[in-house]
């Protein structure tokens, strides 16, 4: 591990902070960030990376009206003697959710309006040409930001932050969304920030790509930071999909008659685009079937996943349900499933559909085998990520009638621990089931669980695929719990 | 859910508005909402047929010069969808023993709606967020620029939410309930808007630069307008 620099440009002595009437969230943190420098944060949701993040800017203090106590020094200044253009000029930040950072909805509009309004109209031109050219963004500019891949946007969205010029740049769970090719933008994106040495701090749960690129890594924990030997946590940081030959037919498991099938489906949003899907098949069958779409953002998954619920219909082709099987969704945002305010309510509401008894007992019953730290009488929306996942399934599954659950990309914003943990209660849970995956890493973990189809989504055809097992990736999932980067057991 | 959609996006500013001069963006969609509206405000007044007919052929030309005619096909489904509504509310009153219109009336009216909901929609076509944000400030109102910079700004985030909210809602509550998506609707905006407001601090609202008053082919646009408008308000 290398040593901390002297003379860095993000300097942080004794942090202490905490919000309004809550406990401290940070208990004396130390850091510090030299020039050409990728400093790692790990840390599972809610182990207080945003706050930290929010400490160093000072949003905390000025937006949420926390208490703080320590130092935190840019450029050689202490943040609360900086004015707010001057904090600006020495530390940006890109938010978890990249979409927030854009005002105007073109993106060659929005960076050339900040350019302007930064440096003049003529210097501003001059940066505004050269950040378009750094970080390769020529096709970029005429698009919309809310049409961007996540790479894309992420990448825009720290060219942003670059218009500032500023020595410290801080990015705050940058793999969130991302696929495997989003990730290589982002790798690529943090080398030319390295290579202009900016000091970057990087907090992320999902870290295995970036690991190579940090110099240091550290583990927040109970609000205190601690530096960690990285180097057990390597694993190849490229997993291949099989090829061609090795692609199987990916056989159900023939228990019986398909529950939901979709036979030579072809879709497209609109008449005179191209096709998203063109031919795609697959079935899922009997109870504990479970079939995984992989394939990257952009690819059609939540589309299929749309048509197969029966939301979406599609323009060649069927879509078949089973009589008496009923589709549940749980979109990405998983907590926009939740429509009340407590989960016995949801239960409840969804209960009170269905002319079976019992199914409110049923619903508690499996809340709470589902998730043991879950509390019926809690709210939906203040769940963490991991937990809401579950009390979703749990919603899901309290019904008698049969149904097929469609999960769009449920292991996202999950730490590689909870990632596993998920996996295996999918495995176990005896209901048939479709979810999409954007990432090899995710893909790698289910692989490894029985019962468990992929097919790949790539040019609007499902082709079905028996990936490989990568036992570093399930093994670092186990040293992440163990070091305590995780959210829920 | 695309009807909402394509209609969302005839809210967007065009790629061609430095085409043209502020003047003549302002000015156009003013001139079309004025004179279309006014049989509105002046008593007694009737619709023209031919005039709304010929406002209504310029702003498709103009919509498809800007936006493309998947837009305007847009903006004319959902209007189309509330016509039908009104049509079928004439012919169940005549049911009901009211008067009804005369087809000829019903027609214009139809005509009528539909330019002045596409006038509208260029308003926000021919202006981007910052200019718009530029034009209110000029008029006094900083704080309420800067709020609607931010709301626009979300709006296609906040649309792309709704339509997983209403897919949730309806798989798992069914239509009768589909109203309970505005909950977690709400609260996903609540949460959006802190790290807005974080992104905000970071970033600040620029103002546009300023752009320019006058161009070589504001005529193109600007005569049409002022004919199909003078034509409307000298009837």
């Amino acid at each position: 591990m290398e040593s901390p620099p002297v003379d860095a440009p993000l300097v942080v002595r004794d942090l202490w902070f905490r919000y309004p009437s809550s406990d401290w969230v940070l208990r004396g943190v130390s850091l510090s960030v030299g020039r050409g420098e990728v400093v790692l944060v790990l840390g599972a949701s809610g182990s207080g990376k945003t706050t930290l993040l929010r400490s160093l800017t000072g949003v905390g203090v000025w937006v949420y009206g926390g208490e703080m106590r320590g130092e935190v020094v840019v450029s050689g200044r202490r943040v609360r003697d900086l004015a707010l253009d001057e904090l600006r000029r020495a530390l940006q930040v890109v938010n978890q959710n990249a979409y927030t950072h854009f005002l105007e909805h073109r993106v060659g509009l929005d960076l050339y309006y900040i350019s302007t309004a930064i440096h003049g109209a003529e210097r501003g031109g001059r940066v505004f040409k050269r950040v378009v050219s750094t970080f390769k963004l020529e096709g970029l500019l005429g698009r919309r930001f809310f049409e961007l891949s996540g790479g894309q946007l992420r990448r825009a969205a720290i060219a942003k932050a670059m218009v500032w010029d500023p020595e410290v740049v801080i990015l705050d769970e940058p793999l969130m969304w991302l696929d495997d090719e989003g990730l290589e933008e982002l790798r690529e994106v943090l080398i030319t920030l390295r290579s202009m040495g900016k000091a970057l701090l990087v907090l992320e749960h999902r870290f295995l790509g970036l690991l190579d690129l940090a110099s240091r890594v550290f583990v927040l924990r109970s609000g205190t930071l601690s530096p960690l030997e990285h180097g057990e946590l390597r694993h190849p940081r490229k997993l291949a999909l099989p090829s061609r030959s090795e692609r199987s037919s990916a056989e159900s498991p023939g228990g019986g008659e398909p529950v939901l099938r979709a036979e030579d489906v072809w879709f497209r949003y609109e008449r005179d685009s191209a096709w998203l899907l063109r031919g795609a098949s697959l079935s899922v069958e009997s109870r504990g079937d479970t079939v995984v779409v992989f394939g990257q953002n952009g690819s059609g998954k939540s589309t299929l996943l749309k048509l197969l619920s029966g939301y979406l219909v599609p323009e060649r082709g069927r879509v078949e349900r089973a009589p008496g099987v009923r589709a549940v969704y749980l979109p990405q945002n998983v907590y926009l499933f939740f429509t009340e305010e407590s989960l016995r309510r949801e239960l409840e509401v969804v209960c009170s559909r269905r002319a079976g008894g019992g199914c409110l007992e049923r619903g508690l019953r499996t809340l709470k085998s589902l998730g043991a730290d879950l509390d019926a009488e809690a709210s939906p929306f203040n769940l963490s990520w991991g937990q809401a996942v579950r009390a979703a399934l749990s919603i899901a599954m309290s019904v008698e009638d049969e149904v097929v659950l469609l999960l769009d990309e449920p292991f996202t914003g999950l730490t590689y621990a909870d990632r596993l943990s998920l996996a295996r209660l999918l495995a176990d849970v005896k209901v048939p089931k479709i979810l999409t995956v954007s990432n090899k890493e995710t893909l790698s973990m289910l692989s490894s669980l029985p019962s468990v189809r992929v097919y790949e989504l790539r040019e609007g055809l499902l082709s079905a695929i028996r990936p490989g097992v990568d036992p570093e990736v399930v093994s670092a999932a186990e040293r992440c719990r163990e070091l305590g980067i995780y959210g829920v057991a | 859910m695309s009807l909402v959609r394509d209609f969302a996006y005839a809210f967007l500013a065009s790629e061609r508005v430095g085409e043209f001069g502020l003047v003549t963006r302002v000015l156009t969609p003013l001139l079309l909402l004025s004179s279309l509206s006014l049989p509105y405000v002046v008593p007694g007044s009737r619709i023209p047929l031919v005039q709304t007919a010929a406002a209504l052929a310029y702003e498709a030309v103009l919509v498809t010069y800007l936006a493309g005619s998947r837009r305007l096909l847009g903006v004319l489904r959902l209007v189309g969808l509330f016509l039908v509504l009104g049509f079928a509310l004439n012919l169940l009153s005549a049911l009901l023993g009211f008067e009804p219109s005369d087809a000829a009336v019903l027609v214009t009216r139809t005509l009528r709606m539909a330019s002045i909901v596409i006038a509208l929609t260029l308003v926000f076509q021919l202006l981007t967020v910052g200019e718009m944000r530029l034009l209110l400030r000029g008029l006094g109102l900083e704080r309420y620029s800067e709020m609607f910079a931010v709301a626009m700004s979300q709006l296609p985030t906040t649309l792309v939410s709704f339509s997983e909210a209403y897919v949730v809602a309806k798989l798992k509550l069914g239509r009768r309930r589909i109203a309970a998506l505005v909950k977690p609707l709400v609260v996903d905006s609540v949460l959006n808007s802190r790290q807005v407001a974080e992104a905000l601090y970071i970033h600040g609202i620029p103002p546009a630069p300023k752009p320019k008053l006058v161009s070589r082919r504001d005529p193109l646009m600007l005569v049409p307008a002022i004919l199909v408008s003078l034509a409307y308000a000298l009837l």
